[in-house]
């Protein structure tokens, strides 16, 4: 079996076989090369390539389809050599002789022929022109820095190509060497590997002949479904190809950011990579579950991270394509990592389904007219925050060695009839079912402190760790029956979510005031009067009043 | 000495005259021309004439039509102007003189 490529010959299309494909691009390639101090060398690469069309249709007569190297070399000898192309009576010839002799394009093979392992040291040494020994020290130094030398010698492994012939060998050193000299050792490979394709293809047709018309038709039919399943997977590999690629890109730049800075920032949002880590700990706090995911992150992202790095090793180096079996393999593997980490989305889906509540009520000692509200701030610190926007409120969580806090937590206060003020705790979780999440619901701990007349409020729940966090909310209401006064502490900030007042001032201004709660509702004693306002805060309010 | 390489220039340095005197009559395209040069037996590739036509196309000697072709690409069929001819008659006089210095020069006794 043997790749064929599409070419376009003067407007017409070609399959060709892969190898008469590099023997044509050479041949083609070269008589530029002689023709580059030539006027109207255009014209005549394009006069060539017609009269190539007007050969290879000459020779695809028998219902032939695939250019074989065969075509390619009779057409090279109607059409002659490169240097057949050259006129000695201008000064293209003394131009190219002084060319000629250029040091053909360096390009990085293993050299194996002095390999200790994969010859990727000894195909360096020889581009760079130094002594491999050298090479090896300096990556045999590497396996023991954080750079992971045995990595990037693995990687270079796979993507250096062995120096297979004699004119890789020379072109891996850039040595000087005659360029007909180069041609003529390619074309004797080629000859060979021309010789034995028509051996093989001879072989088959003999075979076909052998076998039943049955048999045929039935290999006809797989044969077809293969393909078809084969152009099916190849569009879609190459889609995914494409994605893997830009994804790997960017988790390379993830994980660079993190290296680096700590953290990374895309769209005005910053996240912590290990916080990220850290918070399916916290959605998976048992289990297999959690280390599924895990797996499946890693499995999705290393193998297109490394495709990556291969692409760009590649790009950098000028190096041929990968054997399509790497690309398919970690396509494959990141695959398998996608379903895994689509299998978790849907298990911590599944977790979220249903709600439920829970409402306690906390009677308050103080009954007096005055009270002070202060809110408890979420212990953190900056490497343990992150800020992800969730509900309009900037989502905070901070885990410590037995629970974890999460600011997801309102606070609003509304009269009452009975006597007394007292707080209604409402704790809102979800979870599989009803009863989980209600249970779930359950384990939130939240603890308002009263202390003679000051009320504190956490701006937090916590979860003690082996708990699940299932998007728990908690409300704190307070009660507060006609006469009673509050003053609202600044702390409140974030957490005091709209608080019906009298005059509608909205929640941060209402905070460093004192409210009484009045027949009608809660009414400002000690705020400045609202004509005295300039007028953008008035501006401001008035879509609240209506 | 490389005696190959010293016929080869011999023939490629009469090419042109050749090539002139080919497409005198009738226009043609390359493979007619390796037809007519193959028959009187002056070894030359393909790839010779492309550069050699273009160059003498550029220099107004030579001029070409298009002409369709059943299958393939449109040939290029190449005839002489008017300035070719003149060449052409220049040439065929330069051609005579020189093969008769030649023979003059090969066949003198040493004296």
């Amino acid at each position: 079996m043997n790749k064929t490529i599409n070419i376009n010959l003067a407007g017409f299309v070609f399959s060709v076989d892969e190898d008469a494909y590099h023997r044509l691009k050479g041949y083609l390639e070269n008589i530029k090369r002689y023709l580059s101090n030539v006027e109207g060398q255009e014209e005549i690469v394009r006069d060539v390539e017609a009269r190539l069309v007007e050969i290879f249709q000459s020779r695809m007569l028998n219902d032939r389809e695939v250019v074989l190297i065969a075509d390619v070399e009779y057409a090279i000898s109607v059409l002659g050599q490169p240097e057949d192309y050259r006129m000695d009576d201008d000064n293209s010839y003394s131009n190219f002789q002084s060319t000629s002799s250029f040091k053909p394009k360096k390009r990085i093979f293993r050299n194996t022929d002095d390999k200790v392992i994969g010859g990727v040291c000894g195909g360096l040494g020889a581009y760079f022109g130094i002594d491999p020994v050298w090479l090896r020290i300096l990556f045999v130094a590497l396996f023991f820095t954080p750079l992971n030398g045995f990595l990037i010698y693995i990687v270079l492994w796979i993507v250096i190509p062995e120096a297979k012939t004699t004119a890789d060998k020379l072109q891996m050193k850039g040595e000087e060497v005659n360029l007909s000299s180069i041609e003529k050792s390619v074309r004797e490979e080629m000859k060979k590997a021309g010789k034995a394709l028509e051996d093989t293809i001879g072989n088959e047709k003999f075979g076909e002949r052998s076998a039943s018309k049955v048999r045929r038709a039935a290999e006809d039919a797989s044969d077809f479904f293969l393909s078809l399943l084969k152009m099916i997977f190849n569009a879609i590999f190459r889609i995914l190809g494409f994605l893997g690629v830009t994804i790997g890109i960017l988790v390379l730049i993830i994980l660079f950011s993190t290296l680096f800075w700590g953290n990374f920032s895309l769209w005005g949002d910053s996240f912590s990579t290990w916080e990220g880590v850290e918070f399916l700990t916290i959605l998976f706090p048992n289990s297999n579950m959690h280390l599924g995911m895990l797996w499946g992150i890693g499995l999705f992202f290393i193998p297109l991270t490394l495709l990556a790095i291969m692409a760009i090793v590649r790009a950098l180096f000028n190096l041929p394509k990968l054997h399509p079996l790497v690309y398919r393999v970690s396509l494959f593997l990141s695959l398998i990592g996608l379903i895994l980490v689509i299998n978790g989305g849907v298990n911590i889906g599944r977790q979220f389904k249903s709600e439920g509540y829970r409402e306690t009520t906390m009677q308050l000692e103080n009954q007096s007219k005055q009270r002070f509200i202060q809110a408890l701030p979420i212990p953190s610190n900056q490497n343990t925050e992150v800020d992800l926007n969730m509900n309009g409120k900037d989502f905070k969580w901070h885990k410590e060695p037995n629970a974890t806090h999460f600011n997801l937590v309102e606070f609003t206060i509304e009269s009452t009839d009975s006597e007394k003020a007292y707080l209604l705790i409402e704790k809102q979780s979800h979870g599989k079912s009803k009863t989980e999440a209600r249970s779930n619901a359950q384990n939130v701990v939240y603890l308002p402190v009263e202390e003679d007349s000051v009320l504190t409020i956490p701006s937090y729940y916590s979860l003690v760790n082996r708990d699940i966090w299932r998007a728990q909310e908690v409300k704190v209401i307070l009660k507060l029956p006609v006469g009673q006064s509050v003053y609202l502490d600044e702390s409140l900030d974030g957490t005091m979510y709209d608080i019906k007042n009298v005059t509608n001032t909205i929640d941060y201004k209402m905070l460093n005031h004192t409210w009484i709660m009045a027949q009608n509702g809660l009414t400002c004693i000690d705020c400045p009067d609202s004509k005295s306002l300039d007028p953008w805060e008035e501006l401001e309010d008035i879509p609240e009043k209506k | 000495m490389n005696i190959e390489n010293a016929k080869a220039q011999m023939r490629k340095g009469v090419l042109e005259l050749c090539i002139l005197s080919l497409i005198k009559e009738t226009p043609a395209y390359v493979p007619d021309l390796m037809e007519r040069l193959q028959k009187s037996q002056l070894a030359v590739v393909e790839g010779t004439l492309y550069p050699l036509l273009t160059r003498l196309k550029n220099s107004g000697v030579l001029t070409y039509k298009w002409q369709e072709s059943k299958s393939g690409p449109p040939r290029k069929y190449y005839e002489l102007t008017t300035q070719g001819k003149l060449a052409l008659t220049e040439l065929e006089e330069g051609w005579r003189q020189l093969v008769e210095s030649v023979n003059i020069t090969l066949n003198q006794q040493p004296s």
